[in-house]
């Protein structure tokens, strides 16, 4: 299923012209302020600005005014939501003269943190997988790592075991090509429709820098689900050839072990 | 009558293994015996009596659980995101969710059906949890997903309710309803679920997913929604 073609000129709004910071007391989280910088994008001064809080079937739209009057609204509560610590943002500009609100602009699963975010690909998410290690959720607007949260230390584990970067994302990587070709079924290996598929090429492309991806395209007659696999593959084996260090400290908890 | 408590995670694993034990011997009994005791299961608060399960469908149950819930003063989010409660009542019902035949065997399904996951891509496929959690977002426009038996899990559920965007928007439910739903039979129309019907609702679920990026439906109503669809979905509107 194509869900991005844009046929209305729906802006993206980047990430350095959103901060979301959330407010906590006793560690608990209250309520959220935001700053967004909408000039220079060309929208009317009238249009809608939301912002959603979201997660899991939970979601609540807060009015932050107009573009050209861009105002924090006396209630910015989070306490009633359930997954308070899992919370992701959608900010959308909408034109409420049309009489349907067409979408004049949007950015969507901005986490709360300081005034510029750096996007991960990946996005990394914990929760009780039951008897899972991970597995990547591909419900969203992009795929998203999920980790058993039940799993000691698992946050530590992620971000800085060997033996988790070279057992957990190779397949990670793996999972998500295949979902790519033979599930959602790319559109144009140059210029794919999906945000998320153009933004994973790009990171294969630091890996495999030759033609054979421009050669995979799936709308062309000669495309051919072997080579695409075998691509998948390359790809996955150049990924762990990077990963010398990681490999090296492998090999010496193997060997302590 | 039994009192609500929340598995611990020795009581979980010990449901989750249950579940693995009957699909190799379909007659094996659940482990019932264990519910009420540590360190199987511990206490919810608040303290919560339970009437024996005297509902045959879904939706009977989400209001059973919703009202009970509401009586008691419990919060939402104090339970929505609980799982290990709503295993725990899985188990206690295990026999309503999961019937013994004629033969003494059960047809078990996948474990997220019984044990709770708070992934929320799973969360949905729970008997219990998704029963009680799409009554309390839609009311009687709950009856599209949960008109079944206890121990159904419909594709409706499985292709809208995981689905975030989808799944709170009440208009977007009601429109679904307006379409698919059969108020002579009291069951969804024929031919709603079939993929070779045109306006079928998997066609529907791609073309809200395409213009929910071009409009916001969330401020939309019913009509707005149903407006806003191509001819291939009239005949499903002319037979509401």
């Amino acid at each position: 299923m194509k869900r991005r073609f844009n046929y209305t000129g729906r802006k993206r709004i980047t990430l350095d012209r959103v901060s979301i910071n959330v407010n906590r007391t006793d560690h608990m989280l209250e309520s959220f302020d935001a700053l967004i910088k909408l000039d220079d994008m060309g929208l009317p001064d009238a249009a809608k600005v939301y912002i959603e809080a979201y997660h899991h079937d939970e979601r609540e739209r807060y009015d932050f005014g107009t573009v050209g009057s861009i105002g924090r609204p006396p209630d910015t509560g989070l306490a009633h939501l359930a997954y308070c610590e899992h919370l992701r943002f959608r900010i959308m500009v909408v034109d409420e003269t049309d009489e349907r609100g067409l979408i004049l602009a949007m950015a969507d699963r901005i986490r709360p943190s300081g005034i510029i975010q750096k996007r991960s690909i990946l996005p990394v998410e914990f929760c009780d997988l039951g008897r899972q290690v991970w597995k990547v959720d591909y419900s969203g607007d992009e795929p998203v790592l999920l980790l058993n949260e039940r799993i000691p230390n698992i946050h530590n584990l992620a971000r800085i075991d060997p033996r988790f970067h070279l057992y957990v994302y190779p397949a990670v990587i793996r999972d998500i090509f295949t979902h790519m070709f033979f599930v959602d079924g790319i559109d144009d290996i140059e210029d794919p429709a999906q945000e998320w598929h153009k933004l994973w090429l790009e990171f294969a492309k630091r890996f495999l820098a030759d033609d054979t991806l421009s050669q995979l395209n799936p709308q062309d007659e000669g495309f051919d689900t072997g080579d695409a696999l075998n691509w998948i593959d390359r790809l996955v084996e150049e990924f762990c050839s990077s990963r010398s260090k990681e490999w090296l400290k492998l090999l010496s908890l193997e060997e302590v072990g | 009558m039994a009192i609500i408590r929340v598995l611990t995670d020795r009581g979980t694993e010990l449901f989750r293994d249950y579940i693995m034990e009957v699909k190799v011997d379909s007659k094996k009994s659940p482990p019932v015996d264990k519910l009420s005791h540590s360190p199987w299961s511990s206490e919810f608060t608040p303290r919560i009596e339970l009437d024996s399960l005297s509902v045959t469908t879904r939706m009977g149950l989400g209001k059973y659980l919703v009202d009970l819930f509401e009586a008691y003063g419990v919060d939402r989010k104090d339970i929505l995101n609980n799982p290990r409660m709503w295993s725990w009542l899985a188990l206690l019902w295990f026999d309503s969710l999961c019937p013994v035949k004629s033969d003494g065997s059960r047809k078990i399904l996948e474990t997220s059906k019984y044990v709770c996951s708070s992934d929320y891509t799973d969360y949905y496929r729970h008997l219990v949890a998704a029963s009680w959690d799409i009554y309390y977002l839609h009311r009687g426009n709950s009856r599209l997903f949960l008109w079944t038996p206890l121990y159904i899990h419909s594709d409706f559920i499985e292709q809208y309710a995981s689905r975030q965007n989808i799944i709170t928007n009440k208009a977007l439910i009601e429109a679904l309803n307006r379409l698919y739903w059969d108020s002579k039979s009291n069951r969804p129309k024929k031919g709603a679920q079939n993929r070779k019907k045109a306006g079928n609702f998997r066609r529907l679920l791609s073309f809200v997913q395409q213009v929910e990026l071009t409009y916001d439906l969330h401020r939309m109503s019913a009509k707005d929604i149903l407006a806003l669809l191509p001819g291939e979905y009239d005949p499903w509107k002319q037979s509401f």
